[in-house]
């Protein structure tokens, strides 16, 4: 079968550095880390595992640093890798073989993904973590059956969704109600990432929060804070003028297209807030807004976020950017909580407990969420230089969500 | 008067950075910003306020890191202290005059000086902070009927205590119970913040804490950990063997020696946590500790910190370490909370809910806390050269707390 992926090798990674800093476009060469290739179809790895046919799979921020080697090589992530791999964990598709133990789902059934790879897909007894259900943070993606890995796309046993068949533990599929379009279903991964990101520290009525990057990660916290926190103002901050509509669609007050320096005496505008302005460094306010949810997680947007928020605000770090040194004094002074949000598991929402991705299936079945414009982008496996240039380079693109058609 | 003046000159510090560079004394010579000035005494700033002579001054971490010039020049802070000051923050002391309206204390009561400048010690009605009691968090330290300042030692209108006179509000001053050394007393300010700090992650009796740092601030917090929390298993942590004995005394159950990978691997031995080797980089554990409190705050521990905590758990920030790069992505995939904590307040104890002094002197009053030992070096103000170095040479002095002895003029 035809799949993208991706091999650490020294001399495919030592290119695509050296040529890379040349144009980027050398990372998605014919001698770049990725591939399209034909390899061996997956094979099962118990008589509870299923085949997939992968309709859709969306490329996912990490999947784009991983291919432009964007990582900080002190990563310690690093560890819970294993090569070669196939990529893609934002992934739909259609069951074509069920083994004979599985009891989840059925061959023809749509299915939505959780990638990840936990206690349950590993054939190990369920770990503490996985037992409360926090399965991004169980202890045993070192062990078991399957190669280390913590999610598709990471793990050489189990491939992800970029290619034409996957074969997966029935614990990770999720029906997809029939009202529900393959296309909105696969959003599934980023919007139970937004979720538990949100839940970490969920806004009370009233509240102004400030989403941080509106790629898709964004967008679906800013869609999700309006739908289910109705009363919170929400501040979407993105350097892109162009999502200005989409935003306000999804349900943004308001916009900040500035950074820095700029970014902070507006939102001191915004807020009323008292703004200091020391001799040297960023200036920063007294007071500011209540909760950041940072889907960038960058020194810069740190720095500035500990800036604007009020004492004793928290601010919620999913996104994955690489670590730089950044002014933190306010961190301590104003009493901040940086709180760490790693993926999805068992969520509750509403007084329900239920896995993030059955959360997302069942908004879109009841028709609660408004998500049309965020995927831009499709394109057939053989074209994934130019897919993971669309993302590399979104100001050119105008790209949002780009999708793999497998 | 007296008083160990910073002046915030710029060739005073050009001076000091020069001279600093051949030698730790260099940064307090007397071109420096730093000296032993004559001044005339503070006046009273309100009726409600009160006149006070020094009698033990604690030399904090946070003077050391100004003395030797230390901050990085990007450091917000600045936006809320005046110059030129007296320093000194940590205080006991005997009242010498009251304003006519003074209720709280009268002349001859000796008292911990709280050094705090919320709005009610600035002649404003308390903002929302102060009114929660969150007195280090308030809204106004740059406003009022004086100039900025958090607290004493870091405003020009408020002398702090290396002097011969301090004035402060009444607010400020908490009598020292019979039975309570000054020596006692001024450790009021660093045990607050040892305090605050655990109480905004307090550890569950079974749990393990790990106390990053065996400074005076680290040895506060094992002494509170150990005494107020039973059943708490408490790692000390610490570069240099000197100090622990002390680590030990204020009830560390395990002291530790290391950094980096090897204090990783030596922890992980402790708790029987699994290490996950990582090539060309730190190691981390699956397992761990359920607290870290950070009394350094410098990258180097916050990275090993967040390594060495369980998922979910949390590190408490309390140093304050210039900022460097260091590696933070366990903070996301561990989802751990870093929390950051400042000074202290009104504070709930299951002594009550009071002000941080007042927990303190009265645990200190009935005997459940008797941190003194940790006092290795007392010096006459006049000596403050070699008090300052004393407390940056650490290992050369072995040298935990380093106090000002003052004899009231």
């Amino acid at each position: 079968m035809k799949a993208l992926t991706f091999r650490i090798e020294l001399a495919r990674l030592a290119f695509a550095k050296v040529f890379g800093m040349i144009s980027p476009r050398a990372y998605v060469s014919g001698f770049g880390a990725v591939q399209c290739e034909k390899v061996d179809e997956p094979k099962p790895h118990g008589d509870d595992w299923v085949m997939v046919k992968p309709t859709l799979a969306g490329i996912c921020g990490s999947d784009v640093m991983q291919v432009f080697l964007e990582a900080a090589a002190d990563n310690p992530l690093s560890a819970v890798v294993s090569a070669p791999h196939v990529m893609g964990h934002e992934v739909v598709g259609v069951v074509v073989d069920v083994g004979s133990a599985v009891k989840k789902v059925a061959r023809d059934d749509r299915v939505a993904i959780s990638p990840w790879l936990p206690c349950a897909v590993r054939g190990l007894a369920a770990c503490e973590a996985c037992e409360r259900g926090d399965y991004a943070l169980c202890s045993n993606f070192f062990d078991g059956k399957i190669e280390r890995g913590m999610h598709l796309g990471n793990c050489r046993d189990v491939g992800g969704g970029f290619a034409e068949a996957m074969s997966l533990h029935e614990s990770m599929l999720f029906p997809i109600p029939e009202g529900v379009s393959f296309d909105d279903a696969v959003l599934a991964d980023p919007f139970a990432v937004a979720l538990h990101a949100v839940l970490r520290a969920p806004p009370v009525k009233s509240e102004t929060v400030v989403v941080w990057g509106c790629g898709s990660l964004g967008l679906m916290t800013v869609q999700l804070l309006s739908v289910l926190f109705p009363g919170v103002t929400i501040l979407a901050v993105d350097h892109k003028r162009r999502l200005q509509p989409l935003l306000e669609k999804l349900g943004a007050t308001k916009l900040f297209t500035t950074r820095g320096r700029e970014l902070i005496a507006e939102m001191g505008d915004y807020m009323k807030a008292p703004i200091r302005k020391p001799f040297f460094g960023l200036p920063w306010l007294q007071t500011g807004v209540d909760k950041i949810y940072d889907t960038v997680g960058a020194p810069s947007t740190l720095e500035v976020g500990v800036r604007i928020c009020k004492p004793r605000a928290s601010i919620v770090m999913v996104g994955v950017a690489r670590p730089r040194r950044f002014e933190w004094t306010p961190l301590y002074f104003k009493e901040i909580s940086l709180l760490g949000s790693n993926a999805y598991g068992m969520e509750t929402l509403e007084g329900r407990r239920a896995h993030g991705i059955e959360i997302y299936l069942d908004l879109l079945d009841k028709r609660r969420l408004a998500l049309d414009g965020i995927v831009t982008h499709r394109f057939p496996l053989e074209k994934f230089p130019e897919a993971f240039m669309a993302v590399y380079d979104k100001r050119r693109s105008g790209a949002v969500k780009v999708l793999f058609q497998p | 008067m007296r008083g160990v003046r910073f002046d915030m000159s710029y060739p005073r510090l050009a001076a000091a950075r020069v001279a600093g560079f051949f030698s730790t004394n260099g940064f307090v010579a007397s071109f420096g910003p730093i000296g032993l000035r004559e001044m005339p005494d503070p006046k009273l700033i309100a009726d409600d306020w009160v006149s006070v002579t020094p009698t033990v001054t604690g030399v904090c971490g946070s003077d050391v890191k100004q003395i030797f010039l230390d901050a990085d020049v990007d450091n917000p802070l600045r936006t809320l202290i005046s110059f030129p000051h007296v320093l000194g923050h940590e205080v006991a002391a005997r009242v010498v005059e009251v304003g006519p309206r003074v209720r709280r204390v009268k002349v001859g009561d000796r008292v911990a000086v709280s050094p705090w400048l919320p709005c009610e010690v600035r002649g404003l009605p308390p903002c929302e902070r102060c009114k929660s009691g969150d007195l280090s968090l308030c809204d106004n330290f740059t406003r009022g009927s004086f100039a900025p300042g958090i607290h004493a030692g870091n405003c020009r209108d408020v002398p702090g205590g290396y002097s011969d006179r301090m004035i402060a509000h009444e607010s400020m001053c908490f009598p020292i119970p019979d039975g309570v050394t000054d020596e006692e007393a001024a450790l009021s300010d660093p045990f607050s913040v040892a305090l605050h700090a655990i109480r905004k992650a307090p550890p569950k009796p079974g749990e393990t804490a790990l106390v990053y740092g065996c400074g005076p601030l680290g040895l506060l917090t094992i002494h509170a950990l150990a005494r107020l929390y039973p059943d708490v298993r408490i790692i000390a942590v610490d570069l240099h063997g000197y100090l622990e004995p002390f680590a030990r005394e204020m009830g560390a159950h395990d002291y530790v020696i290391g950094a980096g990978a090897e204090l990783i691997e030596k922890i992980a031995g402790l708790v029987s946590a699994r290490v996950e080797s990582v090539a060309m980089a730190l190691p981390w554990v699956t397992g761990g500790v359920d607290r870290i409190y950070d009394t350094v705050g410098i990258a180097e521990t916050l990275e090993t910190a967040v390594r060495l905590i369980k998922p979910l758990g949390t590190v408490l920030l309390v140093g304050v370490g210039t900022p460097r790069r260091y590696e933070w992505t366990p903070i996301f995939f561990r989802e751990i909370s870093v929390i950051g904590s400042n000074a202290y307040g009104i504070e709930d104890f299951d002594t009550g809910r009071m002000h941080g002094f007042t927990h303190y002197l009265e645990l200190c009053a009935s005997k459940r806390l008797d941190p003194t030992k940790m006092v290795t070096h007392r010096f006459p103000l006049e000596a403050y050269r070699e008090a300052f170095v004393t407390a940056r040479d650490k290992l050369r002095h072995a040298s935990v707390k380093v106090v000002f002895t003052q004899s009231s003029k």
